[in-house]
Parts: C-alpha cells; structure tokens; sequence
C-alpha cells in the first residue's frame, strides 16, 4: 500500500532538536529538510485549503520551505509545529491575494464557512418517517443519494462503492463530499 | 494538551492516505474528523484535501518530497549570489533581445551584436574581437550557421519563445544566459573562435538536449528555471516548468498536442496508468517525465527519459504515450508527465 508521507516520529530526533541543529549546530539544510518534511503533507493540506489548486499548492509548499530556511535562523521559534502553521497560513493567503484576479474570488478563504470538517447529520439509522433529512436525501442527484446511503447507511467503504458503482474512487469522494454537503445546507435550511 | 500533537497527525496521515486509498468507511470518516476538530492545523489540512476530492495528491506530496530533497541537497552547495544577480540580470537582457529582434534570418548579425552586447554587461571590459566580429556581417552569418542547429534543442528558455522563424536570437539568448564568469573568457580570442566555441559551451550546458538538431523547431520551453537558477539543475523546477509550456503549447495555434488536448490525455493517464508489479511492491509512485519526437506520421518516437521512477514505470509510461494519437504541430518535441500513484 502506497503510503503518504508520514512524518518519521520513529526517527529519534525531536523537532526542537532538528530545529536547533539547523539553527545553530553542522546539520544545517539536511537537518531543516527532514523536520520539514515531517509537516509537510499537512502545510500542502492548508495550502490546498487556502489556493484550491494542488499545482499552486506544491509550489507554495516549497515557496514556505524557502522562507522557513531564512526566519528560522532570524527568529527564536518556541514551538515550530504552531509557528509553522502560522508561517504557511500567511504565505499561502498572501499568494491567494496576489493572485486574486477572477470575480468568484472575491471572498478570502478565510471567510468561507467551513462545511467539511465539520461532523455529519447522521445518526447512521436511515429515517423512517418523513422527516427533514428524508426529504433532503431526497432532493440529492442520484449519485450523491447512493454514496451517502452506501457510505453512511450501509457502513460500505469507498472502494467498495466505487466497485458497485464502476465509477472512479475520486469521483465516489467527490459525490460523498458534495452530497453532505447539500444535506446539510437543506437541513439547514429547514432547520 | 495531554496528547502529543505529533501522534495525532500520524494517525491523521494514515487516514487520509486511506481517505485517498479508497480504504475508507464512516468509522474512519468520524475520527478523522474528531482529530480534524481538535487541532486548527489538522482541521485546515483535512479540509484542504477534502476540498479536492478527485486530485491525485500521492503523487503530489511524492513530487514534493523529491523536490525538497533535491533543494536541501543543493543548499549544502555554496550559494553564488553574484553569479545568479547576474544571470538574472543576463537572462532579462536576453529577454529583451527576444521579445525586440524581428523573427526575419537576416537578423543573426543584429543577434551577433546582441551577444557583445549581454558580454559587455557581464564581462569585464568588452574585447576588440567582438567589435570586429560585428562589423563583418557576412562572415558572422556564415560563422553563425552551426549554432542554429543548436536553437532547435536549446531553444528552451521560455516557452513564448516556442516559435519556428527565431532560429539566431534563439541561439543568442542561449548564449547570453550562461553563466556569466565562463562566457567573457569565450568573447577575448578571435572572433572565429568566440562565436564558434559558443555551442560547445552551450552543448555543454544542454547536454543532450542540442542532440535534436534536425530543424530549427522547438520544445515548449524547458530550461527556464535552469536559466534562473544557474548553479541549480532542479529537475523538479523543470517538472513545472514543462508543465507550464505544455499548457501554453496548448494555448498557440497548431501546437503539438495529444488528439483531443491535453486534458483528454491527462484523464486517459490516470485512467490506464497502472503500476507494474515490481514498482507496487516497493511502495514505488510518483511521476515518469519522459521527452519524445512525433515524426511526419504524428507518431511519438525516440523517448528519452528525463526523470524514471524505475520499476518498469518508465517502460509502461512510453507505452501510453505510444498507445495514443497525436497531433503534430508546430513543435517537434514534447515533454511529457505521467503520473503513477496506488
């Protein structure tokens, strides 16, 4: 199974260490590269969140690597995993607002409500009666009814939706997300 | 908190590498969300990859980890700040040169006089032979003859750059963006010599790339962050930079695109590339940058591989390249990523 990029906590050295024998020790880039490393599927996450593009996310990725290599030795960093957060948060709004051109832009990611991490409306039981959520289930396209059903009803995982429904494992995420989505903006709605 | 905030985002990894696996039910979906909500870091993260739901991220984050290793590898090198100002400031004259010289063949000696002039602002003090050089256009053309060969593989730099008639200002901006301490030496002999060991430099340089020296047509640009970065090879930079110039490939009239664009050819990847045996067992992914040429018949041939996966990726990626129709444009030679993720 293909792994993401895990960070290697195995590995002995802790991040303050890595950090301060960049800093100040002979470890310098190698000794960055790895600590960086350990974070660095979740500063692409935020990127990702903040530029919607995973090209523009890579990019921004290294773009904080550059910066980090310079402030880490310019400031005095108490925690790195909270002052990373900072760090690629601030870059990758700065890059969203240099390249704010398109009307749809308008509204700075920070703005947007945040709808996916947030927990489901499910209480894995399908309603019986007729009931809010009945009626939005309802409302969602076929495909988007039949993932949420499978995935949330009939406990199926994604591949194996994806199976049933011969359509592409992203496609199935794809219909999940966007189906619990719509739920709960009609739930809400009526709510 | 009591909890290590690392642990955390271990488990979290290993739940959106399942998340993106397929291996994934609502079980999986509610802690993921539970450490989502306990940590804004976790919960931007986890949002940022939910907001994609159809992306291939594996092989983003493989590409990433190749390229940070690449650029924690180069920083050990002493950095040239100097040298790499001066290439910039090179490389925006070159820029220039390009962007002013009309695209008639007549304009080499005007290219000739362009090259003196990016020496000159690189170099210490202008050499007489160059003066020379110039005041003998006819002697310069012929003398520039072999370089324009050299445009049609090195004419990399900037993907604008990708049009058939600029043979000479090509091959001047090649040379006017090498590193600046090697090319003045190459300006003070003859001016026999200056111009004519101008390709040797720059094979150097390109390497193989000067090998498709059949006509003066040009790849999407290619060399551009080679350029940039001169004591830097990033072959990721390159990565994205080839990714770039297809797209504006795709963008001018007639450019050489697989049949039905790029798109079309992208989701056709992601849909046959699968992983040989040898490379899923070593946990193998990541991209295949291949390079080929589309003959007359529009059939890709003579593949060089620019960055292997190994494993019997490459092979597999040349087999899907084949497998496919193309169009056949303007450029002769393109590049191109396939993707191999789980």
């Amino acid at each position: 199974m293909l792994r993401f990029l895990r960070p290697n906590i195995s590995e002995s050295l802790s991040d303050e260490q890595l950090l301060a024998d960049y800093v100040e020790g002979e470890g310098a880039a190698r000794s960055l590269g790895l600590l960086y490393e350990r974070y660095m599927p979740m500063v692409y996450g935020v990127c990702l969140q903040i530029l919607k593009d995973p090209g523009k996310a890579e990019d921004a990725v290294m773009g904080i690597y550059e910066e980090l290599t310079r402030k880490a030795k310019e400031h005095k960093i108490e925690s790195f995993r909270g002052w990373l957060y900072v760090l690629a948060r601030n870059y990758c709004l700065m890059e969203w607002r240099k390249n704010k051109r398109r009307p749809t832009d308008h509204h700075a990611p920070e703005d947007m409500a945040r709808y996916d991490a947030v927990e489901p409306v499910f209480d894995y039981e399908l309603p019986q009666g007729p009931s809010a959520l009945e009626r939005c289930l309802a409302e969602l396209s076929e495909q988007q009814r039949a993932c949420v059903t499978w995935f949330y009803y009939e406990d199926k995982s994604y591949k194996e939706i994806a199976d049933m429904m011969s359509e592409e494992l992203g496609k199935v995420r794809s219909y999940i997300q966007n189906g619990k989505r719509n739920l709960r903006i009609c739930m809400e709605g009526r709510g | 908190m009591a909890t290590n905030p690392n642990r955390d985002d271990e488990r979290l990894l290993e739940l959106l590498e399942r998340w993106h696996s397929g291996d994934f039910s609502r079980a999986d979906e509610q802690e993921m969300q539970a450490l989502a909500n306990s940590d804004e870091f976790r919960r931007d993260a986890v949002e940022g990859f939910l907001s994609s739901p159809e992306v291939e991220h594996q092989a983003h984050l493989a590409s990433l980890q190749k390229r940070l290793r690449l650029r924690a590898d180069k920083a050990r090198r002493v950095s040239l700040p100097k040298i790499f100002m001066a290439a910039a400031a090179t490389l925006l004259l070159a820029l220039a040169v390009v962007w002013l010289l009309p695209t008639a063949k007549e304009s080499a000696p005007i290219a000739q006089k362009e090259i003196q002039k990016s020496a000159e602002n690189t170099a210490a003090a202008p050499s007489a032979p160059e003066e020379k050089s110039s005041e003998e256009p006819a002697r310069d053309f012929a003398v520039a003859r072999p370089t324009q060969p050299l445009s049609g593989g090195g004419s990399k730099p900037m993907p604008s750059v990708s049009r058939p008639a600029e043979g000479p200002e090509v091959s001047s901006v090649e040379l006017a963006s090498e590193k600046p301490p090697p090319p003045p030496s190459r300006y003070e002999p003859s001016s026999d010599k200056a111009v004519v060991a101008q390709p040797e430099a720059v094979g150097g340089a390109y390497g193989k790339v000067i090998d498709a020296q059949d006509d003066v047509d040009f790849a999407p640009g290619y060399a551009a962050p080679v350029k940039k970065d001169s004591e830097e090879e990033s072959a990721a930079a390159r990565a994205k930079q080839s990714a770039k110039a297809k797209k504006k490939s795709a963008e001018q009239p007639s450019a050489s695109q697989p049949a039905g664009g790029w798109e079309k050819f992208q989701d056709y990847l992601r849909r046959n590339a699968r992983l040989p045996e040898a490379a899923r067992q070593q946990n193998v992914s990541g991209f295949v940058r291949l390079r080929f040429q589309l003959g007359d018949d529009s059939q890709p041939k003579d593949f060089k591989i620019l960055q292997s996966l190994g494993y019997g990726c490459d092979e597999e990626a040349i087999r899907l390249v084949k497998a496919y129709s193309w169009q056949r444009g303007v450029e002769k030679e393109l590049d191109v990523e396939v993707p191999f993720v789980r």
